[in-house]
């Protein structure tokens, strides 16, 4: 078979083995089996994509021409993922959390979901990838040539393979890229087979090396014995441009399209990052380590002006290892396709949402959203995309294919999409970064890369002309492209690295100090600052949106059957047994995430506002999300003082309790001891007046002295209950009071008289002090009166002296007239004073039985009520009651 | 001769009502109106049944009923209690104290009778 | 010792094991960079060989694979810390 035919057969079966291969993978995944396909060595192996044809053979050349140099290509990537405990894991948490689909979406989602840096992110990747894919075709194809150079046969040019090289490469990855619309925007088809030809590249690379080494020369010795001298100067490693290549390559692992495709979106288990972090640099030493020396046989064995960016497949041919020679090829051919594939997945990916969509979405503004299927139209633009894509990468080919130009793109590219870092590690590690700072800033770098490397990389064929390249723009030597003002740097990458990088950082910064985040910016921030923080911040919409219309939408985008289910779901969460979900702030913020997961996040937003119609933020959802961390220290210091608060109240109310259970407890005593002085009269009464009844033979005297004892206690009754009225009476103030100006003195003739009685059958001696009871009082007299009564009564009572003496005296202050009631008993214990004007009260000595103790608080109530005190005086000797009266 | 009962109550009418209507049944009544020696003198009088007013000057009817039970020389005999109260709480404390009838005022004559003769059997 | 002392011993060393592994994993990259982004590295590579091979060869081959090493035994207890 001639060797064209047979590459061609060869390259067939192996791309058709990579379709069943991706396609048992699809499968399985969709099916929950083959769950190895989502093991951290897949990952791993998917990573290789940054190993492209042009690294597969481009090291070797460049190790050819520059020695150890493109170790620092490799390097690069080592250090991030080194460290991918600080950076990588975060991007992946943020890429999940956020359900990132591109690198365009992460930047646009961190600065408030902003379409213009979706567009400018995702024209900026299509800018730095078009010549990249250019560049695989050439490898491609050159190597091509490479392999049917000897035969002889005549073989289709270039052009029609590399033609045929696209068409099979579209047709390949609108297959496996967009069959579905996963809301992950994962593809395990197409990771498996990127996986597989990881591992086909690295064989064939390690196999030619050991070829090499062994089989050309003898031993490591023997291969560095050949070395030209000149190819490993010492002391030369440490250059500028060392240094650059290794920030452009840790750059690239993270910002090139293709690169945040596999490291983060296609991402599905976040520990699978531990595992890659060291076999992600080991495979990349693997990859390296024979390059050196296959790059001084190249030298050594071939011919003088021999391709040294063919060496890898020229020297096994040279010596006659033609099946060493094709597997080299199919390295090559695997390092080309799974870059275009996955290139072309992520870009087309960020064209269809964050150009076609928006655009779409703007022309059918206010149109019926039922007429057509947003998920078809984003397929479809998502199949135009990559066939786009493949078909700018084969004109840029067409166009520059062979020169200079071509194979210098590959650090060009880098450097392009290297803009996007410092509004990258801005927006993942500082909230005060904003959307205007990372417009400007990446505006700025893109610009001067432009100016400075990619349009001079043309070399007066485009744009800038030659003289302009040389001399400066208008003959101004301070514009020169490769020395701008007039920064004298011989390596025009490292001339170009250190004016975009450096004033891109530079602008990103000074604007984000100078300009305020809107308020969708700030909350924005906050979760992608703060990604392994706990709390969910408030959503910023009003939900004025009818589920009915949000199922139709989610039905557009995610599909029929996977809204409904996610409807059920949440309608399930919310408690609902039937009907559709309400609209809350959480199944909106879910349903814009999962939308984020197949339109991106400024689209998803945009979408879903258009709906709920609603200004996107409010004023106080801005001050709400603020910040958020004050929000929850309020919430907080809200909490406790409301406990405070509750526990303030338990206390009122325990107190309360007390007082009402100690009225309670007053009151049954009361009753108690009412009841108690109404039944002992009510008793004798009846005793005597059922003896009265049942007996018939009494004697007169007997009839007579039992009615008489029926008599007194009747009258006792009526008084106690006088006295019970008449308290209650006075202790609400509803006591009718008749003052007049009265003679003291005959106030208390009126008492003595009416207690003689009681005064005579104690024999107790009355003493008065007549002179000074010539006082004239403004009361009511028959009120002094009742209470000078029960003072002379109760003295006549309880006086337990053998002679007993009560006495009377008056006297007048400044404002107020004194009587005092004094007897020469006892008096009363100091314990007792208290008692004695409560209710019903009996002191532990003196007190006789029959007694109401009524008496002295119905005294006081009265002289409450006429304005004066009653009080008990101790003295040394009996006791003494005092009356103050105003005058 | 029904026997002797001793009457501990400080209200002079119904110390009257109640010699009157017991004598004429036969019994010999001693009365006695203060409570701080009444123990005392039931454990001398020694009486058949021991008639116990609840509020009395000086001591409550409840302690002396439980002086009466701790002296061996009253502890068996019949108390009968009478309160013009008429609270549960009273009603218990007496019971807890080992009262032998208890008894509300105002009373039926004939209940008292009746009472006194059943608690001297 | 109370058990309640020592299981508090016991959190503070994990917890003190923990902020180690994530030092570690810091200094990893700038050890890194010390190594291979540094003038220093001309040092070993001048042009001399050892057993055939130029020595500027052995550095930064057997850096890259030191650099590797440490990383694969940090890489699982940072993991672990993860979880927690």
């Amino acid at each position: 078979m001639q060797p064209f035919n047979l590459l061609v057969t060869i390259c067939l079966i192996y791309v058709i083995g990579l379709f069943v291969i991706a396609y048992v993978a699809e499968k399985g995944a969709a099916e929950g089996r083959l769950t190895f396909l989502r093991s951290p060595v897949v990952y791993t192996l998917s990573l290789s994509v940054y190993c492209t044809a042009w690294t597969f053979y481009g090291a070797v050349g460049s190790a050819a021409r520059n020695g150890l140099e493109f170790v620092a290509i490799y390097l690069g990537p080592t250090l991030v993922f080194m460290g991918w405990w600080w950076l990588l894991r975060k991007l992946v948490r943020i890429g999940r959390t956020q359900r990132i689909t591109s690198i365009a979406d992460l930047i646009s989602s961190r600065y408030g979901k902003s379409n213009t840096l979706a567009v400018i992110v995702t024209l900026m990747a299509v800018i730095g990838t078009t010549p990249y894919i250019a560049l695989q075709l050439q490898s491609l194809t050159l190597s091509f040539s490479a392999f049917t150079a000897d035969s002889g046969q005549s073989i289709p040019s270039p052009a029609v393979t590399a033609f045929w090289v696209a068409v099979g490469l579209a047709v390949f990855t609108i297959f496996f890229g967009t069959r579905n619309l996963d809301a992950n925007e994962r593809h395990h088809g197409v990771v498996t087979a990127i996986a597989v030809e990881a591992v086909v590249k690295l064989v064939a690379l390690l196999s030619v090396g050991i070829f090499v080494v062994w089989g050309v020369a003898d031993g490591p010795s023997d291969i560095f014995s050949r070395m030209d001298p000149e190819l490993l100067k010492g002391g030369q490693i440490f250059t500028p441009r060392w240094v650059t290549l290794m920030f452009l390559s840790s750059t690239a692992i993270i910002c090139l399209p293709r690169m945040f495709q596999v490291v983060v979106v296609e991402n599905s288990v976040e520990k699978h990052l531990a595992t890659a972090s060291w076999a992600f640099p080991l495979y990349l030493f693997g990859m390296s380590l024979f390059v050196l020396p296959i790059a001084i046989a190249g030298q050594s064995e071939l011919p003088v002006g021999a391709n040294p960016d063919l060496y890898v497949m020229t020297v096994p041919l040279a010596k006659e290892q033609t099946g060493l020679a094709a597997l080299a090829f199919l390295g090559g051919f695997s390092s080309a396709t799974s870059m275009v594939i996955v290139a072309a997945i992520a870009l087309s990916t960020m064209m269809s949402n964050h150009i076609v969509l928006p655009l779409w979405l703007t022309l059918n503004r206010g149109r019926n959203p039922q007429s057509d299927d947003v998920r078809t139209l984003l397929l479809r633009a998502r199949r135009l995309s990559i066939g786009g894509i493949l078909a700018l990468g084969y004109f840029y080919y067409q166009i520059t294919g062979g020169t200079d130009a071509l194979a210098s793109i590959g650090l060009i590219a880098f450097l392009g999409v290297a803009q996007v870092m410092p509004a990258l590690l801005g927006g993942i590690f500082w909230q005060g970064a904003t959307r205007k700072a990372a417009i400007a800033g990446i505006t700025t770098g893109f610009a001067l890369w432009a100016y400075t490397l990619f349009l001079p990389s043309f070399g007066g064929a485009f744009i800038l002309s030659q003289t302009t390249i040389d001399h400066g723009p208008l003959g101004i030597a301070l514009l020169r492209p490769y020395g701008l003002l007039g920064l004298n740097i011989p390596d025009h990458l490292v001339h170009a690295v250190s004016w975009s990088i450096g004033m891109n950082t530079l602008v990103f910064i000074t604007t984000s100090l100078f300009t305020t985040p809107r308020p969708i910016e700030r909350r924005q921030s906050v979760q992608f600052v703060n990604v392994y923080g706990r709390f969910s911040p408030r959503s910023g919409r009003s939900h004025s949106a009818e589920p009915e219309e949000l199922l139709v939408l989610a039905q557009r985008i995610l599909g029929r059957n996977t809204a409904i289910k996610l409807f059920n779901e949440t309608a399930a969460e919310q408690g609902k047994s039937r009907g559709l979900p309400d609209p809350t702030d959480s199944f909106m913020e879910k349903l814009e995430r999962d939308f984020a997961g197949s339109v991106g996040a400024a689209t998803a937003h945009a979408m879903l506002g258009q709906i709920t119609g609603g200004p996107a933020v409010s004023v106080e959802d801005m001050m709400a999300v603020a910040d958020e961390t004050a929000g929850i220290m309020e919430y907080s210091a809200r909490l406790k003082a409301q406990s405070e608060e509750l526990t303030k109240t338990a206390q009122q109310l325990r107190k309360a309790n007390l007082q009402l259970m100690e009225l309670g407890e007053q009151k049954d005593t009361f009753l108690s001891q009412v009841s108690h002085e109404l039944r002992t009269p009510m008793t004798s009464i009846r005793a005597f007046s059922e003896i009265l009844r049942d007996s018939d033979q009494l004697e007169p005297d007997q009839l007579k002295h039992f009615s008489g004892v029926i008599h007194t206690e009747s009258i006792r009754l009526t008084r106690l209950l006088d006295d019970i009225l008449d308290l209650s009476f006075m202790e609400n103030g509803q006591v009718k009071l008749n003052i007049r100006r009265t003679d003291l003195g005959s106030i208390i003739d009126r008492a003595i008289t009416t207690t003689e009685t009681h005064l005579q059958e104690r024999k107790i001696l009355l003493k008065r002090d007549l002179d000074h009871e010539a006082i004239t009082v403004n009361t009511d007299p028959d009120r002094l009166a009742q209470v000078l009564i029960n003072l002379i009564s109760n003295a006549a009572k309880y006086c337990s002296a053998q002679k007993p003496e009560v006495s009377i005296s008056c006297g007048r202050s400044a404002s107020a007239v004194l009587i005092d009631v004094a007897d020469n008993g006892s008096g009363i214990e100091a314990a007792d004073i208290d008692l004695i004007f409560q209710k019903f009260s009996r002191l532990s000595g003196v007190f006789s039985a029959g007694s109401a103790g009524l008496g002295l608080p119905i005294s006081r109530e009265i002289m409450r009520n006429l304005k004066g005190t009653l009080t008990y005086v101790p003295t040394a000797k009996g006791a003494l009651f005092r009356i103050t009266l105003p005058l | 001769m029904a026997g002797k009962i001793l009457l501990i109550e400080d209200e002079p009418h119904i110390v009257e009502a109640l010699s009157f209507l017991l004598e004429r049944e036969g019994w010999q009544v001693v009365a006695h109106s203060n409570g701080a020696d009444a123990a005392q003198v039931a454990a001398l009088r020694q009486p058949d049944v021991i008639i116990l007013d609840v509020m009395l000057p000086n001591k409550s009817g409840i302690e002396i009923l439980r002086e009466i039970r701790a002296n061996t020389q009253t502890a068996q005999k019949p108390v009968l209690m009478l309160t013009a109260k008429g609270q549960a709480r009273d009603r218990a404390a007496a019971q807890e104290a080992g009262v032998s009838v208890f008894m509300t005022k105002p009373f039926s004559n004939q209940a008292i009778i009746d009472t006194v003769r059943s608690l001297a059997q | 010792m109370s058990s309640e002392t020592s299981s508090f011993l016991e959190r503070d060393q994990q917890a003190q094991r923990k902020r180690k592994t994530r030092e570690a994993a810091a200094f990893l990259p700038i050890l890194g960079v010390i190594l291979l982004l540094t003038p220093m590295i001309s040092v070993f590579t001048q042009d001399t060989r050892t057993g055939g091979i130029p020595n500027a060869v052995f550095y930064v081959f057997g850096v890259w694979l030191l650099l590797i090493g440490l990383t694969f035994l940090i890489a699982p207890r940072l993991q672990q810390d993860d979880k927690d």
